[in-house]
């Protein structure tokens, strides 16, 4: 098992090596203007620019910048760690503009991933274990519903509906729990959470149901009945057991990804997150906050990806003896 | 039985007549024919791409062009658009622009870009995953990883850092090669969607090549070019017809958050997400309902088909 542990980590390592590789070439060497103009923004002075590169190291070879950036990155740089640079355009460090904006963002896909779980699953058990009912094929069709709806257009819908027609919803923009307290935190983060959630528990509910069509139809599981179990004692310990494991790996890497996919519901209801802050980085040309974001949502997936890969050794233990 | 039957003659010409051999393809839309749900997809992904084939000519009937102009539909005491009526099915926008034509041409966008993308996406992502399957070895390998790579990305942010850092300047990037607009998002598209197809390709392609009929390919002298593409493509056809079908509404789906947060197709083109977009400027959609929610009934409608039409087919193969 150690073995393969270390090999998944020396995977990580090199997985990230690639990404940020990626990620430099994005900014470092595809652009058709030098790095500098590009970081320095649009209002940038001859003398900014000479600043900028000395900072950046552009004189020297393209793989000396690379190890320059992921020096900084890793070691930290005279902002703080992890080195992500300053933002000229803002005139701050990209660390202190994106430190609270992380919290949010966390809030947001945490509260979202717990609602989903708690929709999503239990609906795709009892479609599978229903099958072909009226209940199944309605709850297919809602999850299919929330599945290819917009995220972004759902949000405005139920801010149109629940906000401005029923009044029963609060409105957009972050409250945050320690000024205005728990209650109005709360209301305000009712719809973006659920606009979020309702896509991934969509996608859950099916991918549920696929799972535990498959497993019903094992072997074991007929063992269990023939036994005498109780339908439920078969359901909960035998199938359910063995269907959690495609769906941890499907959550682990959905809840990483949530760091860039939190980006529409944000902007559509007004949270100050990293992903509101990367569209306005855009818009304002602050690429070096554009960089960073990049970089942490890719470090996120991976690592997300090797913390599965680790449960996924005690949650299955045939690996364990490999 | 009416003739008598001899051992080592050939069957009597009413049994030759009937019994044939069904290849995969056939088997699966036989199946699909007979999903009612699936069928009703189809009808509706049709009659959708038809709609945006047309749009030209809807256009012309309806006498509005996509960006053609109506200040005067437009509510004269405060400026605000007018909704549904008689000449205008879904009402204006606040620029004073038919909403129904510019649904229709935006639908035509977003069906292009899907679709280009995922031809590219499957063309790419069966070539590399056949030669992944079908070699093994460092080739395997180093697919394998690479498509663990793509995977991980975060796609969104990815999407756009290239499309920011490709439109600072109107030359683009690599030298004019990749240029802000359509071309620029069919290629995010491709790029982050071939993997898929490439691994399901790759695990299929695993299988395949070790059956008999691959076996007997190559003892007749076959070259591993003409058995991949004569032996092995035509039995993966069925499962990449499916991945294609599931491809083409995420597809829709991020074209249109692209759009909508700005860094889609130029502004020049109408486009599902960017009307949706412009509806949130200053909250308007809040009294201008008309201009968010017809938008986005079209790009429910169109995913919504596809997606059961995928499901269809994975059901038609399944079985």
């Amino acid at each position: 098992m150690w073995i393969y542990l270390v090999r998944r980590i020396g995977w990580l390592v090199i997985t990230l090596l690639v990404i940020t590789a990626i990620t430099f070439v994005i900014y470092f060497v595809l652009p058709p203007v030098s790095p500098a103009v590009l970081f320095a923004g649009k209002e940038a002075t001859p003398a900014l620019i000479a600043t900028v590169e000395k900072n950046l190291g552009l004189n020297h070879p393209v793989w000396v910048q690379y190890l320059l950036f992921l020096k900084h990155l890793v070691l930290g740089d005279q902002y703080g760690w992890p080195g992500l640079g300053f933002s000229y355009v803002n005139h701050a460090s990209v660390l202190s503009l994106i430190g609270d904006r992380i919290i949010i963002t966390a809030t947001l896909a945490i509260g979202a991933a717990l609602i989903w779980l708690i929709i999503g699953i239990p609906i795709g058990v009892i479609s599978a274990v229903k099958r072909g009912s009226a209940w199944d094929r309605a709850s297919l069709g809602v999850a299919l519903f929330f599945v290819s709806a917009p995220a972004f257009w759902l949000g405005l819908v139920f801010l149109w509906l629940f906000w401005d027609k029923l009044g029963i919803a609060a409105g957009t923009g972050y409250y945050s729990p320690s000024q205005y307290g728990v209650w109005t935190w709360l209301n305000h983060m009712l719809l973006p959470w659920i606009t979020l959630a309702l896509l991934y528990a969509g996608w859950y509910a099916r991918m549920t149901r696929g799972t535990v069509l498959d497993t019903l139809r094992e072997d074991y599981v007929r063992t269990a009945r023939g036994k005498g179990l109780r339908e439920s004692r078969v359901l909960i310990r035998h199938v359910l057991r063995s269907c959690l494991t495609p769906l941890l790996t499907m959550f682990g890497m959905d809840v990483a990804a949530l760091v860039s996919g939190t980006v529409i519901v944000e902007v559509v209801f007004n949270l100050n997150g990293l992903g509101q802050w990367a569209i306005t980085a855009v818009t304002s040309d602050d690429i070096p906050s554009v960089l960073a974001i990049t970089v942490l949502g890719a470090v996120a997936v991976t690592v997300a990806n090797l913390i599965v890969d680790i449960l996924y050794v005690y949650v299955n233990p045939r690996i364990r003896y490999r | 039985m009416s003739a008598p039957v001899v051992i080592g003659a050939s069957p009597p010409p009413e049994l030759t007549a009937s019994v044939g051999g069904r290849s995969q393809l056939r088997q699966m839309a036989r199946r699909f024919r007979r999903d009612k749900f699936a069928m009703a997809g189809l009808i509706v992904v049709v009659v959708l791409c038809l709609a945006a084939v047309c749009a030209p000519l809807i256009a012309k009937l309806t006498g509005h062009g996509p960006n053609q102009l109506f200040p005067n539909e437009l509510n004269t005491v405060f400026g605000l658009p007018t909704g549904p009526s008689m000449h205008f099915w879904f009402g204006v926008d606040e620029s004073g622009r038919d909403v129904f034509v510019r649904c229709i041409y935006g639908l035509r966008t977003s069906l292009i870009i899907a679709l280009l993308s995922a031809a590219i996406a499957t063309a790419v992502g069966v070539t590399v995953g056949m030669a992944a399957g079908y070699f093994g070895g460092w080739l395997d390998t180093l697919v394998s990883r690479w498509v663990d790579v793509v995977l991980a990305m975060p796609v969104m942010l990815f999407a756009i850092s290239i499309s920011s850092v490709c439109s600072v300047t109107a030359a683009g990037c690599l030298g004019g090669t990749v240029q802000p607009g359509i071309s620029l998002v069919v290629l995010l598209l491709a790029l982050f969607t071939w993997p898929y197809i490439a691994r399901i390709v790759r695990g299929q392609t695993l299988v395949l090549r070790q059956q008999e009929f691959v076996h007997a390919a190559r003892g007749f002298g076959a070259s591993h070019l003409a058995t991949m593409f004569r032996e092995i493509l035509p039995n993966l056809a069925a499962q990449v017809i499916v991945y294609m079908t599931l491809i083409i509404p995420n597809n829709i789906l991020f074209e249109a958050a692209l759009s909508f947060l700005g860094v889609g197709v130029p502004q020049t083109t109408p486009s599902l997400g960017q009307m949706i977009a412009d509806a949130t400027n200053g909250s308007l959609f809040i009294y201008a309902w008309w201009l968010m929610l017809f938008p986005g009934i079209f790009l429910l409608l169109i995913t919504y088909s596809f997606n059961i039409v995928g499901d269809g087919l994975r059901d038609a193969i399944g079985q």
